[in-house]
């Protein structure tokens, strides 16, 4: 279900219009309200797809009974508060309808602002609640998990810890470089649960997977009618991140023009959604991220100079994986126990084989490679030990670190004679003719390759 | 029969809003027409049922207009339509509603 901080989305299923038009007209003094007429059960069963937080349900349909729209409504989602609205001649029909699931009941005679509003609004805290519940469940299992992909013995990582725990124990602003999949949102995370904030929200928001126009009211919200489509108040993420932590991820890709606006709302710490008038405060800790270097967009004219000392605060930079040493095996070891829990797969344990072969991959998608590769051995492994050969290197930038291998020039050569080989249809003459070597050298390398994988251990 | 319009609740709940009344009132001059129309042919074809649904929607219509002696003319057909549907007074009672409200749509009109 949408969060209840988008809007409240009510459905009024009613086949009296002028009455429908009534009650709409009351809910939408309410902007955060979100007001849909369904004028028969049909249409309302027809539009559950876009979730309705409450439902108002004329007991008396033309199409279906007020009993079999409550059923499927609640089959669809037990969380939609249903409202049903009767004749006062019907109110017996309708408290019968209160055992079945009904939230509520009102007759038409008494459906004034009031009775309405307090209806909805009551319903609305259980909603609330809900979510809140939710949220909670959730933020609780991140933390967990926040908690503990935060692993790594090698020096790097240790300096990282320290930069967290000084993270943690002040509001600074926290700027967080590194390469994709180093566990930038991870430590963004870490940092917020480790920190006193923790029992207020995390916002996080990705800039460069929100359409440009669209970022600025993600960010600071909107009124009701700001804009077409705005049919809803809207709070933004600084707004929902009070008292918590707001976590900009790819910071970089921020258009320059909206930059100026996240300048003035950092620095006034107030922010006014599009189309209002009122200034918000907000008391949120800033953390950033980006596999950019900030300071060369600076030169290049695509950040700004000055948000980017305000951002800069307490940086933190996370090694590529391929600098962490035996943090791999920490990891992988993490990642294989993580996954056949989750998976419910009986417990494995990486060959030495493997273990050596992780060792000698450069991970060019780092830590998040470094999952998927343990994910998809788990299901190519046949026993209960990871082999060398269940582990995939299907980065698409391997060929750029094939150099960063450990290998013996013996292994080199086959390397590059199967790669050509594979890029031309295994045609041995071809291969030959490009690599300046006779046909023959290519048939015993490939024998003895054989040879050797056959009789390894 | 009272075939007065009393506002007191349309204005009510909106504090007046004249844009807001007037779209009411052009709605029960586009709808109830239909209705009434649905409710002559059931009469026609002697379906008392329809007739007592079509008297049950009309009902909080004619409530939020104020039309309280034609809403309690609406839950009379309603209720005896539902008890039994034989009964011999429905029928009439209908036709009276319809000819009242065709008095009705004069005072919107006046209104608007």
């Amino acid at each position: 279900m949408k969060s209840p901080t988008d809007g409240i989305r009510i459905f009024i299923v009613e086949d009296d219009l002028l009455f429908a038009k009534t009650i709409r007209y009351i809910l939408t003094l309410n902007p955060d309200h979100e007001v849909y007429v369904c004028k028969n059960g049909k249409e309302c069963l027809d539009l559950l797809h876009l979730n309705p937080h409450i439902v108002s349900l004329d007991y008396s349909l033309p199409d279906m009974t007020g009993d079999d729209v409550l059923k499927r409504i609640k089959a669809h989602n037990p969380d939609i508060g249903v409202i049903i609205l009767s004749g006062q001649q019907d109110v017996a029909t309708a408290v019968g309808l209160l055992q079945k699931g009904a939230d509520d009941y009102l007759t038409k005679d008494e459906a004034n602002k009031e009775r309405l509003f307090n209806i909805v609004e009551k319903l609305k805290k259980r909603i609330f609640l809900q979510k809140e519940v939710e949220t909670l469940k959730e933020e609780l299992s991140e933390r967990y998990q926040s908690n503990e992909n935060m692993k790594g013995n090698s020096p790097a990582m240790q300096q990282v810890f320290k930069l967290l725990e000084k993270a943690a124990k002040s509001n600074i602003t926290v700027s967080i470089t590194g390469e994709t999949g180093t566990g930038k949102e991870v430590l963004a995370k870490s940092i917020h649960y480790s920190s006193s904030r923790k029992k207020a929200k995390l916002v996080a928001i990705n800039v460069s997977a929100i359409p440009k126009d669209l970022l600025e009211s993600e960010l600071f919200g909107h009124e009701k009618g700001a804009f077409t489509g705005a049919a809803t108040r809207k709070l933004g993420k600084f707004e929902l991140a009070n008292n918590g932590t707001l976590f900009l991820d790819e910071i970089g890709e921020m258009d320059i023009h909206l930059q100026s606006k996240l300048l003035r709302a950092i620095q006034e710490r107030e922010v006014t959604r599009i189309g209002g008038t009122e200034s918000i405060k907000f008391d949120a800790r800033i953390v950033v991220a980006t596999h950019r270097n900030l300071s060369d967009l600076v030169e290049k004219g695509k950040f700004r100079e000055d948000l980017y000392y305000r951002l800069l605060g307490l940086p933190i930079h996370l090694p590529p994986l391929r600098h962490r040493g035996n943090d791999v095996l920490v990891l992988a070891k993490f990642f294989l126990n993580m996954t056949t829990k989750e998976n419910k797969l009986k417990a494995m344990k990486l060959g030495q084989t493997a273990k050596d072969k992780l060792l000698s991959y450069s991970f060019p998608g780092n830590i998040r490679e470094l999952k998927a590769i343990i994910e998809l051995a788990t299901i190519m492994c046949n026993g209960k030990t990871i082999q060398r050969e269940d582990l995939q290197f299907n980065s698409p930038k391997k060929v750029s670190n094939f150099f960063l291998e450990k290998m013996t020039l013996r292994e080199y050569n086959i390397k590059i004679v199967r790669h050509y080989l594979e890029k031309h249809d295994e045609s041995i003459p071809v291969v030959a003719k490009i690599l300046g070597i006779g046909k023959t050298t290519i048939y015993r390398m490939l024998k003895e390759d054989e040879e050797l994988t056959r009789n390894q251990p | 029969m009272n075939l007065a319009l009393d506002l007191t609740y349309l204005n009510t709940i909106s504090e007046g809003d004249k844009e807001f009344i007037n779209d009411i009132l052009n709605t029960f001059l586009e709808e109830m027409p239909k209705d009434m129309e649905q409710m002559s042919s059931a009469i026609e074809k002697n379906d008392n049922v329809l007739v007592g649904k079509m008297a049950h929607k009309v009902k909080a219509t004619l409530h939020l207009l104020g039309l309280e002696e034609l809403k309690s003319l609406a839950l009379k057909i309603e209720q005896t339509a539902k008890e039994n549907q034989e009964h011999p007074e429905i029928q009439h009672w209908a036709k009276d509603l319809i000819a009242y409200m065709d008095k009705v749509y004069p005072n919107i009109q006046a209104a608007l």
